[in-house]
């Protein structure tokens, strides 16, 4: 699977087959990209005989990429919609993810599949932008926990319409504390554009479009799927000495070098690529003891939503912020409790069992 | 009369097709074999003749064969919604 995933790279380590898989092999393999959501770059294997198929291979991989363009598709539909629809309140965008890597760093946007539409909005304009997805038929599964909780404090917020179509509407780059030590004016200082549909759509800059795919990578999945590392390992190929210099200048300005450290590692590594200057000094990048601990809870077992929520306390600007961070996660209102949870007890003991075996956590007995 | 993809379509390559989403419609259209050389070439706008000529290099075919074939799949464009005629 990683070989197909790093194929098109310039210097892609591992090499696919000389010869067709068997028929088991490949399907499992077909099975594998699309839960990965490579059908992208198992195409671009096929069409370029990167990886031979026979033919009734060939149509299995042409009939599983239409389905995925088709559904890329519909989503680039309702982004548009939606942009279209923010841009009359007079809300900020910025595209991320998917849609925007597609158009902005592969040379031909099929390669690139995505599952839903990521946007990212002001924080002042964050309750807004909610209550016009939900105009437009959108519904949150959560409540905030309480009011004013997303505008100052959340990652993101997951909306679905009657068709399970997704939009991800983000406030910042990740969750926990290094979401919150993102500057977020920075992001929306600059943008590149791309059309879609005629319509002139902003995505994040070149710069913080890969910073992005750095924390999506290191820190949004415990296990990073191959499709996040391909966006970062793709940037990279295009990303000349001067640009990398300032997008480790930044991550420093954000404290997060050794979020960037962590994704160029699990790309060199997980894909196979050739290592350069920059995997060098990921690779020798050492955290802070800080850091070290910040990192913990996105990682393995010690991971889990309460963990970063807990952890970003600290990274809450101001005694009174905290304050009420704290508040809301200690005492959300019922409704959110409700959706969560079976009650406030049950809430209290699975924030408990996260918290088990955290470096911060020490048990009484 | 010039051709030219409607702008507000989204579009993906899937191999040898084209798959086309027009703003508002359920289907979608699948646009393969010399149409997709077709759909390709009409990134801009151009005339008949014009498609014909490039075309027709492509193919390896007469330019005037090629143009009849091309305007009847441009008649079948315009009417799926795809694509739009400016004067």
């Amino acid at each position: 699977m990683r070989a197909v995933a790093a194929s098109g790279l310039s210097e892609p380590g591992d090499h696919l087959p000389g010869e067709p898989l068997s028929t088991e092999s490949f399907h499992r393999l077909v099975a594998g990209l699309e839960a990965g959501r490579l059908q992208g770059h198992l195409a671009f294997a096929v069409e370029y005989d990167l990886l031979p198929v026979t033919d009734e291979q060939r149509e299995i991989v042409s009939v599983c990429h239409a389905r995925a363009m088709a559904a890329c598709l519909r989503l680039e539909e309702l982004l548009v919609l939606v942009v279209e629809e923010f841009g009359a309140a007079g809300i900020d965008h910025r595209v991320l993810k998917g849609s925007a890597a597609a158009h902005l760093d592969y040379a031909d946007s099929a390669e690139r599949c995505y599952g839903d539409v990521d946007l990212l909005v002001r924080s002042s304009q964050f309750d807004e932008a909610i209550a016009v997805l939900g105009d437009l038929g959108h519904r949150r599964r959560f409540p905030q926990p309480r009011p004013g909780f997303d505008r100052r404090f959340t990652k993101s917020v997951t909306m679905t319409n009657r068709f399970g179509l997704e939009v991800d509407l983000h406030r910042t780059l990740a969750e926990g504390p290094f979401g919150m030590r993102v500057d977020l004016a920075r992001l929306w200082a600059t943008s590149e554009e791309f059309s879609v549909g005629g319509r002139r759509l902003h995505a994040l800059a070149r710069d913080e479009r890969l910073l992005h795919a750095c924390y999506h990578a290191a820190l949004g999945d415990p296990d990073p799927r191959l499709v996040a590392l391909r966006d970062i390992a793709t940037m990279l190929e295009r990303a000349d000495p001067e640009r990398i210099r300032r997008v480790l200048a930044i991550a420093d300005e954000w404290r997060g070098s050794a979020v960037v450290a962590r994704a160029i590692r699990l790309t060199t590594e997980r894909l196979a690529v050739k290592g350069d200057a920059l995997t060098l000094w990921a690779t020798e990048y050492v955290p802070s003891r800080r850091d070290r601990l910040a990192l913990s809870v996105y990682i393995g077992s010690r991971g889990s939503y309460a963990m970063r929520a807990a952890a970003a306390v600290g990274a809450v600007p101001g005694v009174r912020a905290k304050l009420v961070y704290l508040r809301a996660l200690v005492l959300p209102e019922s409704a959110y409790v409700r959706a969560r949870h079976p009650s406030r007890r049950a809430r209290i003991r699975s924030a408990l069992v996260q918290g088990k075996g955290s470096p911060g956590f020490r048990s009484r007995r | 009369m010039r051709y030219r993809r409607r702008t507000d379509a989204l579009w993906r390559r899937s191999f040898d097709c084209a798959l086309v989403v027009r703003p508002g419609d359920e289907d979608i259209v699948r646009i393969s074999g010399g149409g997709l050389a077709l759909w390709l070439a009409l990134d801009v706008a151009r005339t008949t003749e014009e498609l014909a000529l490039e075309l027709a290099e492509h193919f390896e075919r007469e330019t005037q064969v090629i143009e009849t074939e091309i305007a009847d799949a441009l008649g079948k464009l315009v009417r799926a919604g795809c694509v739009e005629e400016l004067s």
